[in-house]
């Protein structure tokens, strides 16, 4: 079987790192485009026709997850209404795969996208399906340099293997040179072959057919670029304005129902909140010894038991608080497992 | 002792959209070096921020031969000076960009020079490269590197070095009208660069039909990869944004509905 390749635009490229560097997270999303698998049969005096399936995947746009891990749960089950509700209008069909990008990492896939790579397999019922995995990193501590790296992966057999990315360029595509001079002919039926047939390439003014309808070709191309340029830029300043204003309405609300709360609160003040998780966390981490726990201290900075003994009440008053006594006083309050922690601890 | 050099500019702050346009250009051919201009402005903190870029033609396409002539510099003066007026902001030329394909992100010799005699005219002026199609064969990843520098005198001898200038790419997540316009304009002049050569090539006066014919067929050729290999791509992410953007737009408006009756309702 032949390598299979990931074919990339360079805009989609150059779009995947705007996309990122507007963002102070990771971001992923889905891949939309076209995979090809073609047979391709290799002839060879030495060996038996062989046959072999080149598989390319045709990356042609990417569509972002709003929210990072959205698509899929903690455990790396896809969400289905989340996937649906970027799929809007049957784009089910073009999905080929999915990426994300994560800065100062490695160019390996986590467990969790192995695990949501196959999973996002299932549920798109697509067994051929890529990750483009995109990395940047500050190359130079002062951040004059800065690079990203950039792989696909697919799955066979649920083992992952890399697959080389080719950045699809105006460079891969032979560009051929043209001919300056000519190799003069003075056959007569070679220029009669040239009159007759002359008229079907050239215009009267010389120039070549095909040569005026290519550009016409493209120039409404490029009056197609211009038009969408124009709209895009319309609807870059609608969304900058809209988000200038639903930002301006969230401080807003923010700010009214702090003050309705703050009068609510002055009526009735709540009672304060206590941080159970933490308290909890504390007693499991920490043993439950009674040095942990909210002590009163005299003056001097020794623990006041709480028991009401006398013996220890007059023990305290009649001896002056030394260090010695301070141990003998602790040792009485730990109990033995605490002793024993502490002196293998010491 | 290592004398600390005190250099104009303390760092570049380039905003994202014109890294998009410098990023695409870089990654639109492998076969040659591109270049363009950056325009924005010197702030009191030596921070040079650029706002937008403007794409140039080559007319040495000889490697390693990334130079600007001085009516490019005029031109993209009097485009600067269209961005102040558009944006009132001080905006001038405050550096260039070029492209390495397959060859390290670091200058060359000739890249530290050009950029020294650039600053002999403007001591803030900033040199960005962008080095794209480097791919590692073993573990078959993909990199795109780049950075910001500026020139200064070596210690010893006439010859210059290059100065590490930290680079940011500042967020900003709408794209602005100027780096669109700059974006749509690479595959216009890539189109004005093939139809000039084709136009030389025809006057030719002694060149037979079947010639004409055969350059006939390849500036088609030429002209079709572009529209395949650039434009097409180009039109492509422009329609997708759009309908981003529309979608975008749909969301923000329920929610400044939604926001603005629960504002009625306190």
């Amino acid at each position: 079987m032949a390598e299979p390749t990931v074919r990339l635009p360079g805009i989609v490229l150059a779009s995947l790192m705007f996309q990122h560097v507007n963002s102070d997270s990771d971001v992923e999303g889905l891949i939309l485009g076209e995979s090809r698998f073609d047979e391709q049969v290799t002839i060879s005096d030495s060996q038996a026709d062989h046959i072999h399936i080149e598989e390319t995947y045709n990356v042609q746009k990417h569509i972002a997850c709003h929210r990072l891990n959205t698509l899929y749960s903690s455990d790396g089950q896809v969400n289905a209404e989340e996937l649906h509700k970027l799929l809007a209008e049957n784009k089910q069909q073009s999905v080929i795969g999915w990426y994300r990008q994560r800065r100062n990492s490695e160019q390996q896939m986590t467990f969790r996208e192995k695990l949501v790579h196959e999973n996002l397999k299932s549920a798109l019922s697509n067994p051929h399906m890529i990750f483009v995995l995109l990395t940047p990193t500050k190359t130079t501590p002062p951040g004059s340099t800065h690079r990203m790296e950039y792989s696909a992966f697919i799955s066979r057999s649920r083992h992952f293997m890399n697959v080389p990315v080719l950045i699809t360029n105006l460079g891969l595509l032979e560009q051929l040179s043209y001919w300056k001079v000519s190799a003069p002919c003075s056959a007569a039926g070679y220029s009669l072959t040239m009159k007759k047939h002359g008229s079907k390439f050239f215009c009267s003014s010389g120039l070549l057919k095909e040569v005026n309808e290519v550009n016409k070709m493209n120039d409404s191309l490029q009056a197609e670029l211009q038009k969408t340029c124009r709209d895009v830029e319309e609807s870059e300043r609608l969304v900058e304005m809209l988000q200038t204003e639903v930002s301006a309405l969230r401080t807003k609300l923010r700010e009214r129902q702090q003050s309705e709360s703050g009068k609510e609160s002055a009526a009735d003040p709540c009672e304060p909140r206590k941080n159970r998780l933490l308290q909890e966390a504390v007693r499991a981490l920490l043993a439950s010894s009674p040095l942990f726990h909210t002590q009163t201290l005299t003056l001097q900075g020794l623990p006041v038991p709480d028991h009401t003994d006398d013996i220890s009440i007059t023990t305290a008053r009649e001896a002056p608080p030394s260090a010695t006594n301070y141990r003998k006083r602790l040792r009485e309050m730990l109990p033995e497992k605490e002793r024993k922690r502490r002196r293998s601890k010491s | 002792m290592c004398v600390p050099i005190l250099m104009a500019v303390s760092a570049v702050h380039l905003e994202s959209d014109a890294f998009l346009v410098c990023m695409n250009h870089a990654l639109s051919t492998e076969k040659e070096e591109v270049m363009g201009l950056c325009i924005g402005e010197v702030e009191v903190s030596r921070i040079v921020h650029i706002h937008s870029v403007i794409i140039l033609r080559r007319s040495d396409k000889r490697k390693d031969r990334v130079e600007i002539s001085p009516e490019q510099l005029s031109a993209a003066s009097t485009e600067a000076e269209r961005l102040a007026d558009m944006t009132s902001r001080p905006m001038r030329v405050v550096g260039w960009y070029h492209s390495h394909p397959h060859i390290t992100v670091w200058p060359s010799h000739v890249d530290v020079r050009t950029q020294a005699m650039y600053q002999m005219l403007d001591q803030c002026f900033v040199g960005l490269i962008f080095s794209c199609f480097i791919e590692d064969k073993n573990t078959k990843t993909g990199r795109v590197l780049y950075t910001c520098f500026q020139s200064v005198q070596a210690q010893k001898g006439s010859e210059y070095e290059r100065v590490e200038i930290p680079i940011h790419v500042l967020p900003r997540e709408a794209i602005g009208k100027v780096c669109l316009e700059s974006a749509v304009e690479l595959p216009r002049i890539l189109c004005q660069e093939e139809q000039d050569t084709y136009r030389k090539i025809h006057s030719l006066a002694h060149l037979d039909p079947v010639t004409k014919i055969h350059n006939g067929s390849v500036f088609t050729k030429n002209l079709c990869s572009q529209m395949s290999a650039v434009s097409g791509p180009l039109l492509q992410w422009l329609e997708d944004r759009l309908e981003q953007n529309q979608q975008s737009i749909l969301e923000l408006q329920r929610e400044k509905e939604k926001l603005m009756q629960e504002l009625a309702a306190l």
